[in-house]
């Protein structure tokens, strides 16, 4: 499924997705659960003495309790072979490939509806992509994005010194198909995403005031329009080397013969006798990369007879054109110690030497003018040898146009590829370069009219650069008194403040919308942009941040628990432990005693955090245990939705994940908790979940368990406070040996609370579904409504379902609905379907999402998409 | 005629339930030509209906002998599946309902698998309406889950919405008159004979006459009692109406003494 990712899971992802993720441990407790170990634990973490005894005090609570009696057979639970903490390493550098591939599967269930929901919904997020063709600079080469590897170097921007820097690249992300638009700027074309962030120059004036300001921030392309100014590098940093060249021997093996039988000569004497001097470089240089620039321009290596092999290096260059023979001659005798002598042909100059011909096959430049293109090692070299293969370019095939009316280069080629690197080459060397376009022409041919297709581009403004190593430049050219410099505003307000000898701004001259293509991000280290096609584009971290910091702003806490416990102090004591106190059931003392990671999120009253919050968790190490403890905190009027997804490499015994989530929800705040809950099949997944909803307030659980051997899950919601609402639904599917025993609770405290349980269960192979619920409404809870929906499918004459719905009802005026169903899939149901064509599975997966379609309608658009791919897979290979 | 490949030959079929001892199908033979349009008729109990599940392929029931060729070809190894998609198609006499699967969605699946191509949604739901259309079908069913709350004439026009969308070579009808009212029966009737072409062949199976009345058969059989005892037009269908299927009975038990 995800064959294009590559990507790195290090720190920074703890920090942007809240991974958990590490498999060197650095500190590790012993096996099993003492007070020695809790001691040790908090000891690790540094923490308050407050913290401390909390979790000694449900240490003694968690010995004390029995054992539920209760629910899905827990007994071969060892709680003194589990290890209850693992302290994360501070490694860095874990690439995609060594992520096993339970992870990638999840990683993926959990990114492919993030940019379905951009694509649905058409809102910007954390999400920005290139198309898989962009060329990004890249040390030592200009890469397509696609090809990109993590730990190679590309050019990005320091915003602090507005210079051009190399960086690293932690990872490159697959994207998928999306829309793509095509964006033009001072001769610059990239295809990104709508919503890929540029670095645009702002001017706002406030009214009142004569002059207005500049400022340069990150805009997304679809806050951009056409005339707007963004930041393009005007050339990278003169930071190449030569290029060590291929060798090449002198040397040529003769076989022969003779009466005795086959002999082999060798001779250092391959050369022709008038070039006695011949030698090959080791290394490039200034002549040799003209000579490569007129080869690609208008060269040739050609054989002397029929498939033998190339000795001649043939170069077009007319008898009249005497200065560009003078030069290639001159260049050759530099170079090669090689005389060229020229002959009759008035067209064409031929080099006769094999190994010559040899070097120019192994440089990857044996191809005819269509097919030719440009070693990627030429990115890499100084700007100067970078500059004399364009005049050698120029100087073969180009037109110097150099007169009171123009001051350009054209340069025309049947080969789009080859333009298009010589674009960016002359990009990097911050030439100025017009963009690409393609002209027609007839030619008649012995009465045979064929129309081509040309393409072209032009170099303009100052290139000067060029003179010392183009003769037709250096024969023409006139300096001007001004040039675009791109540092300056349309205004014509210098933006000095934000431009370097790198870095300029440019005005956008078209976006066009261009269809759905295969896109991808990288990431960079450290300063999260990168150039590519010229201009400055953003990595997804930075977006991350910018948009991290939009919240912060607001003070939206996001952080993990151990985080919270030491910089939020105060507001963490406050609420930790209040809604699920450890005393409440066995599991959350355990969690309360050897609790670790976990998110702290907290929304200040009146602020909409309108992108899920997203939390991903995994069980490391054989045995270990995974204890995350989140608190979530919506004052008044606040709306947040967090997603955790779950899981775990298959290990052969037991793990355990016990995790205890409260959530706040004051009055009017409104929280959705989505998890898509995908633990291996070994591991006791005993979850405690539980809200408070105060005055019209909303909670809302989304629970989805596909995974684990037993999942013990009931969330709830306490209705504290009139017009308070709690929904849950729960899907659970079952597979072999699988028991999911979930449901929810639902506790009305309050007069004129709402609430709503849905819970679908599916039981395939000996697979168990149970639904267990509790719906209670306290004395003085009046006018307190409840509906109860529980629908169970099978679909295998050895899959269980059983329903446990506990009411208490307290009060006379209540509305309270129950209803649950069992179906099973039917014999005469899968014919009826096959009859029409499908397959068997098939069937049986439509049946199922058939099942299901209630809760996915329910659920926004991304988290459907992604529930029925999860049944889907779960389905896979369902019949025989 | 006679020179083509018959569509369906059936041979000498015995038929019964896995756990039984008595057979149903006792040595069923039958032959169908590309364009014809058989009526198989025949007292309750007589195995029509069985006929019509084991040909579209039911796994419940056991062959124990005999064949069934498909275009010459043995099809008793197929899932009813592959049947479908090699052109055999059944109308249902009790539809199964698919709760929260949309007209559309399935029938985009069936169609896809039928003619082995891609169809991308929009695509299919124009296709589809004019499918509904020609059975007098509201275009809001494509979005209504499959047969859920349909009544029984719905259901039965669903039948021939598919039969119509799928264009198979072979269609057995199996008792779709049944619980249609004579409008409804009309409406199915029509989109029944819309369909009729030299290449399509039908074998339609009713306990009565009365859809005989507007799909006209080539040829009529009588079943008792797992085979057909007797075969001629749709003279023999009316004389059936008139005369009752104990008249059949009779002029069996008399050949038989």
């Amino acid at each position: 499924m995800a064959e294009h990712d590559i990507l790195n899971l290090d720190q920074d992802y703890v920090q942007k997705y809240g991974f958990y993720d590490s498999i060197e441990p650095v500190f590790q407790t012993e096996r099993g659960l003492t007070r020695r170990v809790v001691e040790e634990i908090s000891y690790q973490k540094s923490e308050p003495k407050w913290m401390r005894d909390f979790r000694l005090q449900a240490y003694e609570i968690f010995m004390a309790k029995p054992m539920p009696t209760w629910g899905p057979d827990l007994s071969r639970l060892n709680f003194d072979e589990i290890v209850y903490y693992i302290k994360p390493t501070e490694r860095q550098g874990r690439t995609w490939d060594e992520v096993p591939e339970d992870i990638k599967r999840t990683f993926d269930r959990l990114g492919i509806p993030e940019w379905e929901r951009k694509f649905l919904a058409g809102v910007g997020a954390q999400y920005d992509c290139l198309t898989a063709d962009t060329v990004v600079f890249a040390e030592a080469s200009a890469v397509p994005i696609a090809e990109i590897q993590p730990g190679q170097y590309v050019y990005s921007l320091d915003p602090e010194t507005r210079r051009i820097i190399k960086q690293r690249v932690r990872g490159v992300m697959y994207k998928g198909k999306l829309p793509v638009f095509e964006v033009k700027v001072a001769g610059r074309t990239i295809k990104a995403t709508y919503n890929h962030p540029f670095l645009a120059v702002v001017y706002q004036k406030e009214e009142g005031r004569h002059r207005g300001k500049f400022s340069v921030e990150w805009r997304y392309l679809s806050d951009l329009q056409t005339g707007d100014y963004i930041a393009i590098a005007k050339q990278l940093p003169d930071d190449g080397i030569p290029y060590r060249l291929p060798e090449i021997p002198l040397t040529k093996t003769y076989k022969g013969r003779n009466q005795f039988g086959e002999f082999t000569v060798q001779t250092d004497r391959l050369h022709t006798r008038q070039q006695t001097t011949l030698r090959i470089p080791e290394y490039s240089s200034e002549p040799l990369m003209w000579l490569i620039g007129a080869y690609l321009g208008d060269g040739y290596l050609r054989n002397k007879r029929k498939n033998a092999p190339k000795t001649i290096v043939e170069f077009a260059f007319p008898q009249s054109d005497d200065q560009g023979r003078a030069r290639l001659a001159e260049a050759f005798q530099e170079v090669f110690g090689y005389t060229v002598r020229f002959e009759k042909d008035p067209y064409r100059v031929r080099i006769h030497s094999a190994p010559i011909a040899r070097l120019f096959e192994a440089l990857g430049l044996d191809a005819h003018a269509k097919t030719k293109n440009l070693p990627r090692w030429v990115f890499s070299l100084p700007r100067s040898q970078k500059l004399a293969l364009i005049a050698g370019y120029i100087d073969a095939d180009g037109t110097v146009r150099c007169s009171e009316k123009h001051n350009d280069i054209l340069l025309t080629s049947v080969n789009r590829t080859l333009l298009e690197d010589i674009h960016r080459l002359a990009l990097s060397c911050g030439l100025r370069v017009t963009h690409i376009w393609d002209l027609q022409s007839q030619m008649t041919y012995k009465g045979l009219t064929v129309q081509r297709t040309y393409h072209r581009l032009m170099i303009t403004g100052d290139f000067e650069a060029l003179v010392p190593y183009s003769v037709k430049v250096a024969r023409g050219w006139l300096p001007r008194q001004y040039y675009q410099r791109y540092n300056s505003y349309r205004n014509g307000s210098p933006l000095d403040a934000y431009t370097s000898e790198h870095i300029g701004f440019a005005p956008i001259e078209s976006i066009t919308y261009l269809g759905v293509e295969d896109t991808y991000d990288i990431e960079v280290e450290g300063v999260h942009n990168f150039i590519a096609e010229g201009i400055v584009v953003h990595n997804s971290e930075v977006v991350y941040h910018s948009l991290a910091k939009q919240w912060e702003e607001k003070g939206v806490i996001f952080v993990d628990t151990d985080t919270a416990v030491r910089e939020y102090p105060d507001i963490v004591q406050e609420y930790f432990g209040t809604v699920i106190p450890p005393n409440d059931n066995k599991f959350a003392a355990l969690n309360s005693a050897v609790w670790s990671g976990g998110s702290f999120v907290y929304v200040p009253a009146g602020v909409h955090v309108d992108i899920p919050l997203q939390a991903y968790f995994r069980i490391n190490a054989k045995n270990a245990g995974q204890f995350e403890r989140t608190l979530i905190i919506a004052e008044e009027g606040a709306f947040v939705h967090y997603v955790e997804g779950c899981t775990a490499p298959v290990y052969a015994e037991e793990a355990l994940h016990s995790a205890v989530v409260e959530i706040i929800v004051k009055p009017g705040a409104r929280v959705r908790y989505t998890t898509i809950q995908n633990w291996s099949r070994d591991v006791y997944n005993l979850v405690t979940k539980r809200a408070v909803a105060y005055r019209d307030a909303v909670m809302e659980w989304v629970d989805g368990n596909i995974g684990s051997r037993v999942t013990q899950k009931y969330p709830s919601v306490y209705l504290m406070e009139p017009g308070a609402r709690g929904e849950i639904l729960s899907v659970a599917f079952a597979g072999d040996g699988q028991h999911q025993d979930t449901g929810g609770k639902v506790i009305h405290a309050a007069p004129y609370t709402s609430s709503r349980i849905t819970s679908k269960s599916i039981s395939k192979g000996t697979g168990r579904a149970s639904y267990r619920g509790l719906v209670q409404v306290l004395e003085g809870a009046h006018h307190s409504k409840c509906n109860v929906e529980c629908d169970a499918l099978l679909l295998d004459e050895d899959a269980k379902t059983d329903t446990y719905p506990y009411i208490e009802i307290n009060e006379k005026e209540v509305t309270i609905g129950h209803e649950a169903r069992v179906s099973k899939v039917s014999e005469e149901q899968l014919f009826y379907l096959q009859s029409r064509g499908l397959k068997k599975d098939e069937a049986l997966t439509l049946i199922v999402s058939g099942f299901i379609e209630p809760l996915a309608k329910s659920l926004p658009m991304e988290y459907a998409v992604e529930l029925n791919r999860l049944i889907e897979l779960e389905m896979e290979g369902s019949v025989g | 005629m006679t020179e083509k490949t018959p569509i369906l030959e059936v041979k000498n079929l015995w038929v019964k339930l896995p756990d039984e001892e008595d057979y149903i199908l006792r040595g069923m033979d039958l032959t169908i030509y590309p364009g014809e349009v058989h009526a198989l008729m025949g007292p309750n109990g007589s195995g029509k209906s069985t006929l019509a599940k084991v040909l579209a392929g039911h796994p419940g029931y056991e062959v124990v002998d005999g064949e069934i060729l498909f275009k010459g070809e043995n099809i008793l190894e197929m899932e009813p599946d592959e049947r479908a998609r090699a052109g055999l198609f059944l109308a249902f006499q009790y539809p199964m309902e698919v709760p929260g699967v949309t007209i559309a969605n399935f029938m985009r699946l069936a169609y896809q698998r039928r003619f082995d191509k891609e169809v991308k949604y929009g695509d299919f739901y124009k296709i589809l309406l004019q499918h509904l259309k020609k059975l007098e079908m509201d275009a809001s069913f494509a979005a209504r889950p499959v047969n859920e709350g349909f009544s029984g004439g719905e259901k039965k026009r669903f039948e021939i919405v598919q039969l119509s969308l799928l264009e198979p070579q072979l269609a057995v009808l199996d008792e779709t008159d049944s619980g249609l009212d004579i409008d409804a029966l009309k409406v199915v009737s029509n989109g029944v004979n819309l369909m009729r072409s030299p290449e399509r062949s039908f074998l339609v199976i009713t306990h009565y006459q009365r859809i005989l009345n507007y799909i006209t058969p080539d040829y009529v059989h009588v079943m008792v009692e797992g085979r057909v005892v007797r075969s001629g037009d749709a003279e023999l269908a009316q004389q059936l109406e008139e005369k009752g299927y104990d008249w059949i009975r009779g002029e069996l038990a008399a050949a038989n003494t």
